[in-house]
């Protein structure tokens, strides 16, 4: 491999992975919230 | 408010990000010997700072729940912890790859690559335990006490690390990079960069605990409900089981 | 204080000698690594470094087991209870357990040191001096550090697993000084003041941190 592959494979790595980490973030964030709104329905439903 | 902060936060990190990445990779002068492998050294040492502050930010917060018992400090030095892990694993990915072409070896025993691996063994160690502990209490102080010990232990490693390699006779030696004046603003950029995403991160991460911890709460609320009254075991038993995932 | 400290020393030894197949099993599990590197070294001996390594792998297998064990046991038969129970400063539980674990691993040290140069062929040590100290200090810091983390991990439910693996990277300072110490006391090296000096700051600091944080330790 050259030194530019080099570099591109490090860059890549970075911030590819802050993206993902990112997405991952917020992807698990909204679940969270859609499970709570859930909950607080049932919880509703039960009264 | 706080939506809003955070996309101040957001849109300030990303035009950062945008700088530092336009002078690592175009802005600074390739390097005399390394050429533009080079580049990859800003991300790894920006990254490695963060890292420190992160793990720095676990022992304070560790200490501030001790002393105040607030649970938002203990949310804090989770994601800390966490965004801390997730630095110094792309700055152990970076340093090989720039090792390998420049050093010939993909690993050698240098006290700083050493003690970064460390560090990344005792806050991995630190994640597990705290998933590993089921009750909230208890689990916020083993914590709190391990990030504290955790960190003391840091300048330990790293002097000892240090002793070790400096009585061996050094194989390889680094050589002090002759920083341009534009690679030190590039890598001040780069700095400033990878502390505000650290900043973003954990924002992000310790919002999605406080949302999870009050998902679980709900649940406990739903399995009591359903425990004291059987005759509605069957419906809520329906709505529950769409939260196991 | 002292005499709590003391009295909790004999409760452990007394409990050991009551059921010496744990410090039986711990030796013979050390011999028994010992004959399994002789056989992958193909019989001819053992470079020191690599020695030293292998001792100390050994001394960290037994630490683990014995000090997982022992609190086990406690916990099985409720005994902890009573210990915090009792009224004495609850330091003084730490520092007793502290001193019953040392000497328990110093046994298993004594024991399965020798091995090494009688099966493995290492050369008798050419100075006693570093590796005693190190035998000791590494007998006394992981027993520290291990007694701490007992503490910390008895609420977690992969305590078995968790335990070794934050035992280790805390402990590498403190490895790192001994296992030099033990190698040069193989191979006649100087200039090995750098290794006290690192077993002893290690100890002093691992010694006194229990003691400022054990009331917020003995919550968990």
């Amino acid at each position: 491999m050259t030194n530019m592959q080099y570099l591109l494979l490090g860059t890549a790595v970075v911030w590819i992975g802050t993206f993902l980490y990112v997405v991952s973030l917020i992807r698990r964030q909204n679940q969270t919230l859609d499970m709570i709104k859930q909950l607080k329905q049932s919880l509703e439903d039960g009264r | 408010m706080r939506a809003r902060g955070l996309t101040v936060l957001g849109g300030v990190t990303f035009a950062a990000v945008l700088a530092a990445l336009y002078m690592a990779l175009i802005d600074a002068p390739p390097e005399r010997f390394m050429g533009d492998l080079q580049r990859l050294m800003y991300f790894h040492v920006g990254s490695a700072w963060a890292a420190m502050l992160a793990f720095f930010m676990v022992f304070v917060y560790g200490a501030a729940y001790l002393f105040t018992r607030r649970s938002a400090f203990d949310r804090a030095a989770l994601a800390s912890a966490e965004v801390g892990v997730f630095f110094t694993t792309l700055v152990l990915i970076t340093g090989p790859i720039w090792a390998r072409p420049v050093w010939n070896a993909w690993w050698t025993w240098d006290p700083r690559l050493t003690t970064t691996l460390i560090l990344w063994f005792i806050y991995v160690a630190y994640l597990l335990l705290r998933g590993s502990i089921a009750d909230d209490a208890r689990r916020r102080v083993a914590a709190s006490i391990f990030g504290i010990v955790g960190f003391l232990d840091v300048p330990i490693v790293h002097f000892s690390v240090t002793w070790w390699r400096s009585i061996h006779p050094n194989l390889i030696s680094g050589g002090t990079i002759n920083m341009d004046p534009a690679m030190t603003r590039a890598l001040m950029v780069n700095g400033v960069a990878f502390v505000l995403l650290y900043a973003l991160l954990t924002w992000l991460r310790t919002r999605l605990e406080a949302a999870r911890e009050e998902a679980a709460q709900l649940r406990h609320r739903v399995y009591e409900r359903i425990a004291d009254r059987p005759d509605e075991r069957e419906r809520a038993g329906r709505n529950s089981e769409s939260d196991i995932s | 204080m002292w005499t709590a400290i003391w009295a909790i020393v004999q409760k452990d030894v007394t409990l050991e000698y009551r059921r010496r197949w744990l410090l039986a099993s711990a030796v013979l599990f050390g011999f028994l690594f010992v004959v399994v590197l002789g056989i992958a070294y193909n019989g001819k001996p053992l470079p020191a470094d690599a020695a030293a390594g292998a001792l100390w792998m050994v001394i960290l297998f037994s630490c683990v087991t014995i000090l997982l064990r022992t609190s086990s046991f406690e916990e099985e038969q409720k005994a902890w209870y009573g210990l915090l129970m009792a009224p004495v400063d609850r330091s003084a539980i730490f520092y007793g357990k502290l001193v019953a674990n040392t000497l328990f691993l110093f046994l298993v040290e004594l024991a399965v040191t020798p091995s090494f140069w009688v099966i493995l062929g290492v050369p008798g040590p050419a100075s006693w001096l570093p590796l005693v100290v190190g035998l000791a200090a590494g007998a006394v810091g992981l027993a520290a550090v291990g007694t701490f983390l007992l503490f910390l991990t008895s609420a977690s439910e992969g305590r078995e697993i968790l335990f070794p693996v934050s035992l280790i990277p805390l402990t590498i300072p403190l490895l790192l000084a001994v296992i030099r110490l033990t190698a040069a006391s193989w191979t006649r090296s100087d200039d090995l003041f750098v290794w006290y000096a690192v077993a002893g700051g290690y100890l002093v600091l691992f010694g006194l941190v229990p003691w400022l944080l054990f009331e917020l330790l003995v919550e968990v």
